[in-house]
Formats: C-alpha cells, sequence, structure tokens
C-alpha cells in the first residue's frame, strides 16, 4: 500500500518546483504553467491528505470522495485560470509585443 | 507490489517533467511537452492511490490544457527556430510523452473497467465515480452549476480578451 506520506510528500516537491518557477521565470507562458503546477499540487494534496485521514482516523468513502470532489474543483479552476491567463498572455504580446512580465509594469488606471 | 512501482515511476516521472520545466524548458514545444508529462505523470500517481475518476479528470485536462498551451504560444511566437530532426532530444520527448498517455490510459482503464473493485486494500476507503457523483450531484449542493457558470464566464472572458488590443 502507498503511504499517504508519500502522495504528501510529491505534492510538496511539486509544489516546491513550481514556486520556484513563478519566481525566477519572466516569460508570461512560464508563469501561466507554475501556476497550474501550483493547483496541481494543490490537488494532489488534497486526495493525500483525505488518504491520511482515512488511515488515521477512519472518515469513510464519503469524506474521501469529498476531498477528491474538491480536488476536481481545484482542477478545473486551474483549467479556468489557464484559459484566461493565455487571453491576457496573448492580448499582451499583440499589444506590446512581448510576454516577458516586466514590460507590463504600468497599470492602467 | 505492481502499484507501487507504477507509483515510483510515476512520481519520478512527475519530478522529471516539473525539474526540466523550471530548468530547460524554453520553447512552446518543449514546455509543452514537458507539461503534458508532468499531467500524466500526476494521473498515474492519482490512479496509483485509488482516486480513478479524477486521474481520468486529469489525464483529459493536461493532455487538452497542453494542447491549448502549445497553441496559444505557437500562435504569439512561432517555432521557426525548432528543428525536429532524427536526432532531436525534443522528438525523444515527444516519444517518451506519447508512451506514457499510452501508458497511463491502459492503466486506468485496466483499473477501471478490469478490476472495479480493489480488493488489496481493505483498511481504506476507495470510492469509485458513483461516490464521487453522489457528492456532486448532492441535493442542495451548488458545486457543479457554479463551475458550469465559472467556465462559461471564462469562455466568454477569453474570448473578448484574446480580440480585444490593451490601451
Amino acid at each position: 500500500m502507498i503511504a499517504s506520506t508519500w502522495v504528501i510528500g510529491l505534492a510538496l516537491l511539486l509544489f516546491g518546483f513550481a514556486l520556484v518557477m513563478i519566481l525566477l521565470r519572466r516569460g508570461l507562458f512560464s508563469l501561466l504553467v507554475g501556476v497550474q503546477g501550483v493547483f496541481v499540487a494543490a490537488a494532489l494534496a488534497l486526495v493525500g491528505f483525505a488518504r491520511m485521514r482515512a488511515e488515521d482516523a477512519g472518515i469513510g468513502a464519503a469524506g474521501v470522495s469529498e476531498a477528491q470532489g474538491f480536488a476536481l474543483v481545484v482542477l478545473v479552476l486551474a483549467a479556468a485560470e489557464l484559459a484566461l491567463g493565455l487571453s491576457i498572455a496573448i492580448a499582451s504580446v499583440r499589444e506590446r509585443g512581448s510576454a516577458n512580465v516586466d514590460h507590463s509594469s504600468v497599470l492602467r488606471w | 507490489m505492481f502499484e507501487m512501482g507504477a507509483f515510483y515511476f510515476f512520481a519520478a516521472l512527475a519530478l522529471f517533467s516539473a525539474a526540466f520545466l523550471l530548468v530547460e524548458a524554453r520553447t512552446p514545444l518543449s514546455t509543452s511537452l514537458a507539461f503534458s508529462a508532468l499531467g500524466l505523470a500526476i494521473a498515474g500517481v492519482l490512479q496509483g492511490v485509488a482516486a480513478d475518476f479524477l486521474a481520468l479528470a486529469e489525464w483529459i485536462l493536461s493532455l487538452g490544457a497542453a494542447l491549448v498551451l502549445f497553441v496559444s504560444s505557437v500562435m504569439v511566437s512561432g517555432v521557426e527556430g525548432e528543428r525536429l530532426g532524427a536526432a532531436s532530444p525534443l522528438r525523444v520527448l515527444a516519444k517518451l510523452v506519447g508512451a506514457a498517455a499510452a501508458a497511463t490510459l491502459v492503466g486506468l482503464l485496466v483499473s477501471v473497467v478490469v478490476v472495479p473493485k480493489r480488493a488489496e486494500i481493505p483498511s481504506l476507503p476507495s470510492p469509485g465515480a458513483d461516490s464521487l457523483g453522489g457528492f456532486l450531484f448532492a441535493p442542495g449542493s451548488a458545486t457543479l452549476p457554479l463551475l458550469g457558470l465559472l467556465l462559461l464566464v471564462v469562455l466568454v472572458g477569453s474570448v473578448v480578451l484574446a480580440r480585444r488590443r490593451l490601451d
């Protein structure tokens, strides 16, 4: 049986990679991929913690399915974020000719 | 034993893909390939921890997201600089991603269709799609309608944002 701590550890590592990517990269597309990684890590952590709760406290199938439902919501939110982010990236490149976020440093209002 | 091996394989693949995205991926093609490999590896991991429905959702979402990411990035940057020759590392990466996609899909289908019950883990609840559907479609639950509304708003917003020019 796969231990829950392995799942949570993997989620933590993925979150770390995604966070470093968000902090280091300046390209809008790379930033979007990094944010996607954060969402995926969160979904994985939800599943891992639900498994841990099932092992320790015996929350039952309803509790685990509830956690998986929330993880599904997180994945859908990630897809929505990617769609909006790509639209903003396309608009930004059309306007400024670059997807570098450092070039978008002035607010409109 | 097989489940453990599959879990470690997909976990290693996920970490390798994430590291590749962080360090090496600089072009639309390599980024999309590594991103889809990451999503597929996560789907494999989810399948390994008895979250079959979630794994299928992640499989579909990751491939779709990678495709949309690739098309969008090609729209704005082009792929003139990338050459897919016989010895190109990207060609090898594309084959690896394809193999991972096929392996994940076969594993998911086998686990969902051929082995519907996970009798080897009697102590842990492993809810199937029916239990997850019971949560999502519970009476009074607004989760699914809200998600549908959100996706509709995102669809309209994306079209409007992509068409307009920023002032």
